[in-house]
């Protein structure tokens, strides 16, 4: 009885993942010439396109790992303080973006963004700073994009830090109250504490994804403009699928995974000792 | 900080935060509402002043967002079933079962849930292609039939029903499968409900491998075919955002509408399984 759950399970894990994971290791295909494998490492650390690809990518999950931490942390804090109705209701909203399209989002994004026609230049307007370029721009775009991919996650780690917070028991809080600490103490020696684990945990999910980014900036940019939001993903997709160099586009998905990797293999090590 | 200073500040901040998460949602569906000659003013409009459905029905028309629901649809259900079934016979067996190789097989699942998928899309690509998968159903759905994400979940919740349980069934002469269907599934319902509604965000708004793997468009997804029929607009020079807002919306609002409905479970089973995690 037993053989036949494993049957199950052995007959897709091979066909899909095995034999994928041969494929990887040619890196020539494409073109069918056994070019060595060192010609193609070469030339990805040659390439500019590459490393500044890589770089925006690092910017990138920088900064949308620490603003999604921080804002999440800050709204799940703010949820828990409101009363039980507007809390439910501040969830539901911030668990929205996260909810649709990544597609359909990044095309409102895009529209919003809009130099001429777009409502956040028009607001802005109103308060007398300038007409920004945004998407169009080449120092804002990144920043855009990260901005919109925060927004779009933020609710997703807000009801991780939400479960977190509420497993704080409340007697903390009120002792040090009676003590006398201030609000801020509190948070600073309970709170953080308390969720380094999560925190933690965030991290790292947050890295991982930040790497992974390919939708929106694919809407959004397309990589553009003059190359400011080309992150590895775009880059492996054009290199592969857009310029049919395969097997450059195959050497640097592999470079860019063994990056994954060992991040991830690394803040995992970090949170462990911290306990 | 006496109390209203503490309400005002709450209220504040959370009002800001609503405006900041809700106001895109919002002005999707003010633009939608526009007609073109509207849309194209400078300085834009807050609330359309001639609000007309136009850019709906023309969007409707002009791409076939039925199919495109169907397919996603399709895809999505699939996989999100096969997930769940395989998951849980893959998560029961290495939770309940001492076999040999179990290690390995353990370490095998792990490994690559660790390899991200760009190393893999690229070869699976070409696997498709030698099969002739290209631009089929199968070719979209196979790779995510099963997870290891799944499996770990399933075996973590299940490792939590208690093994005399399963001994006292096997002593009455229940099979094994029965014991899988009939007893550990019923007890670990969250966590199925859980794998269902993450796996079925997760396909449905998948974009990158039904981009790879599609081409024409009776194929098309949700994700991948608003992308194409947006896109087409901006092709052409004239701005038309009126009607890539309408057909933005019509791709999400179904899903958000489910989303509230049913946000309480879904958000319980997000928090439940992130603290277990």
């Amino acid at each position: 009885m037993p053989a036949i759950l494993f049957f199950a399970l052995f007959y897709y894990f091979p066909i899909v993942y095995a034999g994928t994971m041969s494929f990887f290791r040619w890196k020539i295909v494409g073109t069918p010439q056994f070019l060595g494998i060192q010609n193609y490492i070469s030339i990805l650390f040659k390439s500019t396109t590459f490393r500044s690809a890589f770089k925006n990518t690092v910017v990138f999950t920088f900064w949308y790992v620490i603003a999604n931490i921080i804002f999440s942390l800050g709204i799940a804090m703010l949820i828990n303080s409101l009363s039980k109705v507007v809390g439910v209701f501040l969830r539901i909203v911030s668990f929205l973006p996260v909810v649709a399209s990544m597609v359909g989002i990044s095309f409102t994004w895009k529209w919003l963004f809009e130099p001429t026609h777009g409502l956040i230049n028009h607001i802005l307007g109103y308060i007398g700073l300038g007409p920004y370029g945004w998407l169009k721009s080449p120092d804002m775009a990144l920043g855009s994009v990260i901005l919109v991919s925060v927004w779009k996650q933020v609710g997703f780690f807000t009801i991780i830090f939400l479960a977190g917070l509420q497993t704080i028991p409340v007697m903390y809080y009120e002792s040090a109250k009676i003590d006398g600490a201030s609000p801020f103490r509190c948070f600073w020696n309970i709170t953080l504490p308390l969720l380094r684990p999560t925190i933690a945990l965030q991290i790292v999910i947050a890295t991982i994804g930040g790497f992974k980014t390919f939708t929106q900036i694919f809407v959004l940019t397309e990589g553009g403009p003059g190359g400011s939001t080309m992150t590895t993903s775009m880059y492996i997709y054009k290199t592969g699928f857009m310029l049919l160099q395969m097997g450059k586009a195959s050497a640097v998905a592999f470079i860019v995974s063994i990056v994954i990797i060992t991040l991830a293999i690394i803040q995992y090590r970090a949170i462990s000792r911290e306990y | 900080m006496n109390k209203t200073v503490r309400i005002i500040i709450l209220a504040f901040l959370t009002l800001i935060c609503a405006v900041v998460l809700l106001v895109p949602f919002l002005w999707t569906a003010l633009t939608a509402l526009k007609p073109t000659p509207e849309v194209v003013k400078v300085p834009p409009t807050f609330l359309p002043e001639n609000p007309t459905f136009e850019n709906f029905s023309y969007s409707w028309r002009a791409a076939p967002f039925l199919l495109f629901y169907m397919n996603s649809l399709i895809v999505t259900v699939i996989i999100t079933a096969s997930v769940v079934l395989f998951s849980s016979m893959a998560g029961f067996a290495l939770a309940k079962y001492q076999f040999r190789g179990k290690e390995l097989v353990f370490f095998y699942f792990l490994g690559t849930m660790v390899i991200p998928f760009e190393i893999i899309m690229l070869p699976l690509f070409f696997f498709m292609n030698k099969f002739g998968l290209v631009d089929t159903y199968l070719g979209l759905i196979l790779p995510s039939l099963i997870t290891a994400f799944g499996i770990f979940m399933m075996r973590q919740f299940i490792s939590t029903v208690p093994n005399d349980l399963l001994d006292a069934a096997r002593i009455d002469g229940c099979k094994e499968f029965w014991i899988f269907y009939r007893i550990v599934i019923p007890l670990v319902k969250a966590a199925v409900a859980t794998l269902v509604i993450f796996t079925f965000l997760a396909n449905w708004d998948d974009f990158l491998w039904p981009l790879i793997i599609i081409e024409s468009m009776k194929m098309q997804t949700i994700p991948l075919g608003l992308a194409m029929f947006a896109s087409r607009f901006e092709m052409q020079a004239a701005l038309t955002w009126n009607v890539q807002m309408a057909a933005t919306l019509i791709s999400i609002v179904p899903v958000l509408i489910v989303f509230v409905i049913m946000q309480r479970h879904i958000i319980e089973g997000i928090s439940f399984t992130g603290l277990k995690g």
